[in-house]
């Protein structure tokens, strides 16, 4: 058996709690692809984000498509994850709406956020795995959480992830901290894939891995998209992970960078324009180039 | 970009109070809020039973060492201090009245809360705040957890439960230390000491003394978790909210000692108005 195991299809438990939502919780079946007409999966309309009297955000629009890999780049903070966490909901936008599927996620109750939430799966960037837990109550978290499935059911479900993310059923028992960073991002993913999300956040998921880990993350990525077309929004760093798995590439600038004038998405288009764009800024990321961000970096 | 940072234009004293005012107000706005989300979830679906039993044992089970010493040693200085100014006067005998009395109006809740503040207090602020620093908190709202219900009601619940029974402990191990250094030690009458101890702690003082602890539990529990959850990023954001909770739960525990005392002492003589005398 390779290092993913063989995918076994299970059958995907109910969870009644979340069966009524039209963001379809983590055991619906998977929606029709979309027509036309039907509403984005994640807009963000005119975000702006501000902590303090830091802008993070200015004016930022965008929409996901049902079933597509969006990649955001950009340089540290320039609000890549804090995107990410107002897709999810984590956090409210100072001003602007988020809308799943059309409907604005500020007008909802929170309990019917948190519903709804359930349809997404998020892999943070150091994993957030639970110290107190061993691997497999991480996994089993979300199942126990929100479903009335047995316990041996859950322990097979648990099972069946870690291995589809190459891990053994040896771990279930070790702690989060007996872990190596790969095993950790992994046991991370089968996490959030245990309640089989429609949508798939990742934040810097090949961060601090060597190479060949980060390809496996990579292919874990491209297998999560194609089981049942999960829509996945990538935050990265990493050049080959935007070109593995990227339909569509974002890239955001700093705010602190940016002119009055100046929007904050500095690129949108595919991997291959990315790596052909005449924009110094997107040249210099791509290249990883600093150019004159060195006089900038002597000045501060 | 125009930098949206503004310097702060206004430095003279008054402003500084101003601004430290506002912050107090905040701070109380949104731990009275905190605390009313908690208690919804309460109303509304108790955690597990597996969270609540980690719980309780992380609070009250593993508390249980720290309890038994500081309460054992409250009753044995209490002996020795009191000692010579009773036996100054004469009334050896009322040693056990007043070690007792102090035990479990006084002393034996409000230093075993104390301790607890320490213990406990500033284990849950590092522990949420190391969550929260870690992104796990996150990680639970991701997995359709509440935090506030997965987190801190476990905990309120422990502390309210669980930090009576630790006060009582304490004054159990304290009455039986005071008793062992003044009966055995400073050889004083064993049925004169337990006699005028009948005759002044009532059962009343005790209840007084175990309902003060629950409150104490129920404050050490909220400004803790509080703490945790505005916890700043790094190891010193983290060292800083396990320390003010453990101070905050100290201020706290006073401010509500004082205020229960007046309150319990004129609740008794509405239930027991002969008590005024004349």
């Amino acid at each position: 058996m390779g290092i993913f195991g063989s995918r076994k299809p299970n059958p995907p438990p109910r969870a009644p709690s979340s069966s009524a939502s039209p963001m379809a919780g983590p055991h619906s079946p998977r929606p029709a692809p979309r027509a036309s007409a039907s509403p984005p999966v994640i807009e963000l309309a005119n975000i702006i984000q501000r902590f303090g009297s830091q802008l993070v955000l200015r004016d930022i629009s965008l929409a996901v498509e049902e079933g597509e890999t969006l990649v955001i780049i950009g340089e540290s903070g320039c609000g890549k994850s804090v995107t990410l966490k107002l897709m999810m909901a984590l956090l409210d936008p100072t001003e602007g709406r988020v809308l799943w599927r059309g409907r604005p996620v500020a007008a909802m109750p929170e309990r019917q956020r948190a519903k709804d939430r359930l349809g997404y799966g998020f892999l943070f960037q150091g994993a957030a795995l639970f110290d107190s837990m061993s691997v497999s109550e991480n996994v089993a978290f979300g199942l126990r959480q929100n479903t009335d499935l047995s316990d041996t059911k859950i322990r097979e479900i648990v099972r069946d992830r870690l291995r589809e993310v190459g891990l053994r059923e040896g771990v279930c028992d070790r702690k989060p901290a007996d872990l190596s960073g790969g095993m950790k991002k992994r046991v991370a993913l089968a996490r959030a894939l245990a309640l089989e999300p429609e949508v798939m956040f990742y934040d810097e998921p090949t961060t601090g891995l060597d190479p060949v880990m980060s390809d496996v993350i990579n292919e874990l990525i491209l297998r999560t998209k194609r089981r049942g077309r999960v829509t996945s929004i990538v935050v990265t760093h990493d050049m080959r992970t935007v070109e593995r798995v990227a339909d569509r590439v974002l890239m955001l600038c700093p705010a602190a960078l940016l002119g009055p004038e100046e929007p904050q998405i500095l690129f949108e288009g595919t991997a291959r324009e990315l790596m052909k764009s005449t924009n110094p800024r997107v040249e210099q990321f791509v290249n990883g180039n600093a150019g004159e961000r060195i006089e900038e970096l002597s000045l501060t | 970009m125009a930098s949206e940072s503004q310097a702060q234009p206004f430095d003279t004293p008054f402003h500084i109070l101003g601004r430290w005012v506002l912050a107090f107000l905040w701070t109380v706005g949104d731990l009275s809020l905190f605390t009313a989300r908690m208690l919804r979830w309460m109303m509304l679906r108790l955690p597990k039973r597996a969270v609540l039993l980690y719980s309780f044992y992380q609070i009250g089970v593993l508390s249980v060492p720290v309890v038994v010493v500081t309460g054992a040693f409250i009753g044995m200085v209490l002996a020795v201090q009191t000692y010579d100014q009773l036996h100054a006067m004469r009334l050896d005998t009322q040693l056990g009245a007043v070690i007792n009395l102090s035990l479990v109006r006084e002393l034996g809740p409000v230093l075993a809360a104390t301790m607890l503040a320490g213990r406990v207090g500033s284990a849950m602020a590092a522990e949420i705040g190391t969550m929260r620093v870690t992104e796990q908190i996150d990680a639970l709202r991701a997995l359709g957890a509440d935090p506030i219900q997965f987190l801190v009601l476990p905990r309120f619940l422990g502390c309210c439960l669980l930090i009576p029974l630790l006060s009582a402990l304490a004054d159990l191990t304290g009455v039986v230390s005071g008793w062992f250094i003044s009966v055995q030690i400073f050889e004083i009458n064993d049925f004169h000491y337990w006699l005028h101890s009948r005759m002044t702690v009532s059962a009343y003082d005790v209840y007084c003394g175990l309902l003060k602890s629950m409150f104490f539990g129920a404050a050490i529990a909220i400004v803790s978790c509080h703490r945790g959850f505005h916890c700043s990023a790094g190891a010193q954001g983290v060292g800083r909210a396990a320390t003010q909770a453990f101070v905050l739960s100290f201020g706290v525990i006073l401010v509500l000692d004082f205020v229960l005392d007046i309150f319990l002492n004129d609740f008794y003589y509405v239930l027991w108005p002969s008590a005024l005398g004349g």
